[in-house]
């Protein structure tokens, strides 16, 4: 609890300000709402589940195509560090690729999935594979040599159990760093997927929010979205510090 | 030294470029815009530009007169949200969300019907009842073409969770439906008569089968201005509204040669605007007046879609469609009150 | 409970081992390298930085292959890594991801026998090195000596008839390895595995081996050789034993300077 405290002061502060600018310069309410109105309508939203559907359907969106990208990226990029070879190999097309933003990819998307759930899921996935491999690959290559030697003799005479034994737990903290940073990326991706095309969703409710000039759900959708993602990125961290020990 | 002489010389320079600048940004000298947004559709407000109807009023008022244009509503709402325009012709939807929230009166409505919905040629769907279950393409909650879909719907006794919805552009929804990606569109004219030229959409449904508010029309299009804009400008907006209808009146008497002038201006096919005028997909009247009863019935239906708040109330005036109609029927040559097909 | 399986004795004939730098450059890390070590004897090897110390421990515990000569013991030759020749690091390289009854148990996970008694092994040497208390924390809780104290408990706990340890003590302040050298020579002492120690330290050399082999420059060859009889535990300081320190010094330096030519 103690540690919420400074991010309750900043709240604080943000709605004082806000309530003096609107009170100061008088906006329409189309361009700043009031904070107690923005509160209201969060309270109206959340209360009638609304906001818990939208938040929920971004949510899973980003989960699935993080999970999908986990499941790929995990192993190869464990392979990709273990291997130069297959680094080698594979790497070109990752430099490629991996500049290019997971936004630029929403025409394409819509394109070749149309604006249904896979398209999304698509976008966000081009968003949590880099991190997740490159952290993967950081993880796996930089497992300390002398541990290597250890496990060898220490018993893993295969390279197989090598593999499970040290390599996989020594890149774990990279790993986690990675997943954590991917669902970042991810979360970001989806609201733009959202705004672009789509029917549900946080992104949704705020390109909807803006069509019929509701500044006050558009300001709910981001208070929301900033909350969800610090959310996930503060269990991220929990769960870092319990699996990743720093090499002692 | 040179450094200095340098300096100093900058020095003089920069208060010279600000005084200029100060200057040149006083109403005294500069001419104002006026920022009138419109959206590429059969709009009388292009007739009105391409007859020169503005220029009379450009020259008494010294003004000029800037058409902004936007792909849709929305982004047309934010400009004028933002005061980027003073004056605004959009669909009824964003109309009277933005007369309704911003502050900004609506003071005519000047196209009607302007909507429908699209199936593919060789749909077997016959009525809306049938959207049951069905992949629908719709233009975004802000549309002017939402509340109607909703409206047809409940009339068969279904709601929005009847169907699957998909947000798409305007323009996009005829391609959507021809191509088969949805089983079924809803957008606005012209888009509606490109579809139907094409061959390969026909209509389910037209607006004033589902919601006849005006003179047994749906409404299609408005105009609107800021408050200060309607303060300041009473004359100009009063202008601009008369020149609108005296543009109906144009089109109504000349719908060919209109056909024409709005295909150079919204770079349409000419055939897909004649066929739009013919079907009465698009209907012009003389009578702008959004009257009490039309917009009572509309913003009703509106709250009832959820788009308006239950306490949201658009403002109108009505004075300047009452005065424009006077002022065309004394003044010009006209040929029927509404049409031009029928 | 572990019976007292004495050390083996190892054989290393003409060692020879040569690799290629990035660069492309041929190096030749040792020269027909030949000496025999006894079963049960503390062998330390002295000699100057980069003289293939390292590199002739890693061939010895077989994740490294030479590119010539033969290394048998008692009899048998070496082909790669065995639970038989345990080694102890100088960066303890132990496993951050385990606790410490883990790490010691690590090398037990090969051995077919039931998990409860790896655990019992496992602490039972825990103890020896006086850290049962810790057995369940993490390791970077310890503090430098402590971790090697783990790492020497490991290497012991797989029952190892050879013993290699890479200068172990060399990142320990000079407090901590006096401790250690003690510790360690206590609990090599109850079973007296065959050890073969690598330090630059010639006073640690002289207070901890049976015999002191000095290694000389790139590439490695034995350039001397001393038996030590004296019973321990030893005074490093006593007159014999400074005499004995400056000869090697005498050596080393030697080699030293050869290595700056």
């Amino acid at each position: 609890m103690a540690k919420a405290l400074p991010f309750f002061y900043a709240g604080i502060v943000i709605v004082l300000v806000w309530q003096l600018l609107v009170t100061v310069t008088r906006p329409d309410r189309a361009i700043l709402p009031p904070p107690l109105d923005v509160a209201r309508t969060f309270i109206h939203l959340a209360s009638d589940g609304e906001l818990a559907v939208h938040a929920a359907y971004s949510l899973a969106r980003v989960f699935a195509a993080w999970l999908l990208s986990a499941v790929i990226a995990i192993p190869l990029g464990l392979l990709m560090g273990s291997s130069r070879r297959l680094d080698h190999i594979i790497s070109p097309f990752v430099e490629l690729f991996r500049p290019i933003s997971p936004l630029a990819w929403i025409p394409m998307a819509i394109l070749w999935f149309g604006i249904g759930e896979a398209g999304k899921v698509f976008v966000v996935f081009i968003g949590t594979f880099f991190p997740i491999l490159l952290n993967t690959i950081v993880g796996a290559k930089g497992v300390d040599p002398v541990l290597l030697h250890a496990g060898q003799i220490f018993g893993c005479t295969s390279r197989t159990a090598l593999f499970q034994r040290v390599v996989v737990p020594a890149a774990l903290p990279s790993i986690v760093v990675g997943l954590r940073v991917a669902f970042g990326t991810g979360w970001a991706a989806i609201i733009a997927a959202e705004l672009v095309a789509a029917h549900s969703g946080l992104g949704y409710l705020i390109a909807n929010g803006m069509d019929i000039l509701r500044a006050d759900q558009v300001l709910v959708g981001m208070i929301t979205i900033g909350l969800l993602g610090f959310l996930f990125d503060t269990l991220f961290r929990y769960l870092q510090s319990r699996f990743g020990r720093s090499d002692a | 030294m040179p450094k200095t002489i340098l300096s100093k010389h900058s020095i003089s320079l920069l208060l010279l470029a600000g005084l200029s600048a100060a200057l040149a940004s006083t109403p005294a000298f500069a001419q104002q815009e006026v920022n009138y947004g419109v959206q590429p559709d059969t709009d009388p407000s292009f007739i009105a530009k391409a007859l020169g109807y503005f220029e009379p009023i450009e020259k008494k008022h010294n003004v000029k007169i800037v058409f902004r244009e936007f792909s849709y509503g929305a982004p047309e709402n934010q400009a004028m949200a933002a005061g980027a325009l003073q004056f605004a012709s959009a669909g009824m939807g964003p109309a009277t969300i933005a007369v309704s929230r911003l502050p900004a009166k609506l003071v005519a409505i000047n196209i009607l019907e302007q909507t429908a919905i699209l199936v593919p040629t060789d749909s077997a769907l016959k009525s809306p009842c049938e959207l049951k279950g069905k992949a629908v393409a719709y233009p975004g909650e802000g549309s002017q073409q939402y509340p109607l879909l909703l409206k047809a719907l409940s009339k068969c006794g279904l709601t929005a969770q009847d169907i699957k919805l998909f947000k798409s552009n305007g323009p996009d929804i005829p391609t959507l439906v021809s191509n088969k990606s949805v089983d079924a569109g809803i957008t606005w004219d012209p888009s509606i008569s490109v579809g139907l030229a094409s061959g390969k959409v026909r209509i389910l449904a037209k607006a004033e089968e589902i919601l006849p508010i005006m003179g047994g029309h749906y409404v299609g299009n408005g105009l609107y201005a800021r408050n200060e804009f309607l303060a300041d400008h009473k004359d100009i907006v009063q202008e601009l509204v008369t020149a609108n209808v005296k543009a109906i009146n144009y089109i109504l008497c000349h719908p060919k040669e209109a056909a024409k002038l709005w295909s150079k201006e919204i770079r349409i096919n000419e055939d897909a605007i004649q066929l739009s005028l013919d079907r009465g997909i698009s209907v012009y009247s003389l009578n702008v007046i959004p009257t009490e009863d039309t917009m009572t019935a509309y913003t009703a239906f509106l709250k009832d879609a959820k788009i308006l708040q239950p306490d949201d109330s658009p403002k109108i005036d009505a004075s300047f469609a009452t005065k424009a109609l006077q002022d065309v029927k004394s003044g010009e040559k006209t040929c029927m009150e509404t049409g031009p097909s029928r | 409970m572990t019976n007292g399986s004495v050390g083996k004795p190892l054989s290393i004939r003409d060692l020879t081992k040569v690799y290629e730098t990035r660069s492309g450059e041929r190096v030749e890390a040792m020269a027909k390298l030949s000496f025999d070590v006894a079963a049960g004897e503390f062998l330390v090897v002295v000699g100057p930085s980069g003289c293939g110390k390292s590199t002739l421990l890693q061939i010895l515990a077989g994740i490294l292959a030479p590119t010539g000569g033969t290394i048998s013991v008692d009899g048998e030759p070496v082909t790669g890594p065995s639970l038989d020749r345990s080694m102890i690091f100088q960066s303890y390289a132990l496993f951050p991801w385990l606790s410490v009854v883990e790490n010691v148990e690590f090398g037990l996970r090969r051995k077919s026998i039931p998990r409860e008694e790896q655990r019992a092994i496992a602490l039972h040497y825990l103890q020896l090195v006086g850290l049962s208390d810790f057995a369940r924390k993490g390791i970077d809780e310890l503090s430098g000596g402590m971790k090697q104290r783990v790492a020497i408990a490991r290497a012991f706990a797989v029952n190892p008839s050879i013993l290699l340890m890479d200068e172990p003590f060399g990142a320990l302040d000079a407090l901590t390895r006096r401790v250690l050298q003690r510790e360690l020579l206590r609990i090599w002492q109850e079973q007296q595995r065959t050890v073969v120690f690598i330090t630059h330290s010639v006073s640690e050399a002289i207070y901890l081996a049976d015999r002191i082999l000095v290694m000389s420059a790139r590439p490695g060859r034995i350039k001397a050789e001393w038996r030590l009889d004296s019973p321990r535990p030893r005074d490093v300081t006593s007159v014999q034993h400074r005499k004995l320190e400056t000869e090697i010094y005498a050596l080393l330096d030697e080699e030293v300077s050869r290595t700056f030519a």
